[in-house]
């Protein structure tokens, strides 16, 4: 396949996602969040993902390995997803964080079993031709079994942002760029849905353009949620004129507001 | 965001007194504990809770001092997100 848009593309979010990377390691280091140094490792993930799909469209020779790669990065990119969520949205409570991380790492582990048990029982890299060869069999299952666990990691992750996105909604100091914010990530988490659900699909020219344009958008949100330029977040906040008025206020009259008896 | 507001809001209607007067006592909690309210991290907020915002209460003289400080450290905990949202 020769050098195309598509290589471009991809080579622009390579690019992207490592300044997205490490514009989050600064603003951890800034705010002492773990969840944004996480968020920086998935972008690093996101950057090697990338690199591995135009790997897999140069590849014909090693197609099944080079899609096992890719399925890999792609569970560990869910199996950091989690971790983000576990700090983000259950910072110190309880959550399903252990047994996802389980199931994940076991999902991991039978990828791999079925793609060495696939290259020594064929005793080639080379995905068979033939759906009925247990090479092209375990390839199958390895879809699915992404499948399943971006439904799992990133059901939970919508779950966690929405019921975090009702507790805030009704807060009045909440300002409109923080609202789309949640929505974007919510957005994200149907979008890799909808992604893993096309990946089980046969291959068609018309999968391939809606898989991309759905990989896109995901990217794009991922980058305007975490990296949003000026006017986006003064666009989303133009509505919100409440500021806080106890700001420059002294001690005395901030303590007149109160309506209590005093000792 | 502003986090200040954001938590005098939930003390707010935890209290039953105005936001601006919440909103206030948080701010001087948090420059009591040497700190800035314009960047207080979530770890450093947690502190201010369990530690000079419950001394600013009892020294207004709320008798459920103890509990507030207890309540806004775990509204924080709940709302941790919105740390990670807002940087």
């Amino acid at each position: 396949m020769p050098v195309g848009i598509t290589t471009i593309l991809k080579f622009s979010v390579f690019i992207v996602a490592i300044i997205l990377a490490i514009l989050m390691f600064f603003k951890a280091k800034k705010t002492d969040l773990k969840s944004l140094l996480i968020l920086g490792f998935i972008f690093i993930m996101f950057s090697i993902t990338t690199l591995i799909t135009v790997i897999v469209d140069f590849d014909i020779v090693i197609f099944f390995t080079s899609k096992t790669l890719y399925i890999t990065s792609a569970i560990v990119v869910l199996l950091l997803y989690s971790v983000f969520t576990h700090y983000t949205f259950y910072n110190a409570r309880k959550s399903p964080f252990k047994w996802l991380v389980l199931i994940g790492t076991l999902g991991l582990i039978i990828v791999e079993i079925l793609f060495i048990i696939a290259i020594v029982s064929t005793g080639s890299f080379v995905l068979q031709n033939d759906p009925l060869s247990e090479s092209h069999i375990n390839y199958t299952i390895n879809y699915y079994i992404l499948a399943l666990l971006t439904y799992l990691f990133s059901g939970w992750r919508f779950k966690a942002s929405l019921d975090s996105y009702n507790e805030i909604k009704g807060n009045i100091a909440v300002k409109g760029w923080i609202k789309l914010k949640y929505k974007m990530v919510m957005a994200i988490c149907i979008l890799q849905i909808i992604t893993s659900s096309l990946q089980l699909l046969d291959y068609s020219m018309f999968k391939l353009l809606i898989l991309m344009v759905v990989i896109l958008s995901s990217f794009i949100l991922e980058v305007f949620a975490w990296g949003a330029p000026r006017w986006l977040r003064k666009w989303a906040n133009r509505n919100h004129q409440i500021e806080d008025e106890s700001d420059g206020m002294t001690e005395e009259e901030i303590l007149s507001q109160l309506e209590v008896d005093k000792p | 965001m502003n986090i200040v507001q954001f938590f005098g809001h939930v003390l707010s209607e935890k209290i039953g007194q105005k936001a601006i007067a919440c909103s206030g006592i948080i701010r001087l909690s948090i420059k009591d504990s040497n700190k800035d309210p314009e960047t207080i991290t979530a770890n450093e907020l947690k502190e201010v809770f369990e530690n000079s915002l419950l001394e600013r209460l009892q020294r207004i003289g709320f008798d459920n001092a103890n509990e507030v400080s207890n309540y806004m450290t775990s509204q924080l905990m709940k709302n941790h997100a919105i740390f990670v949202m807002n940087a």
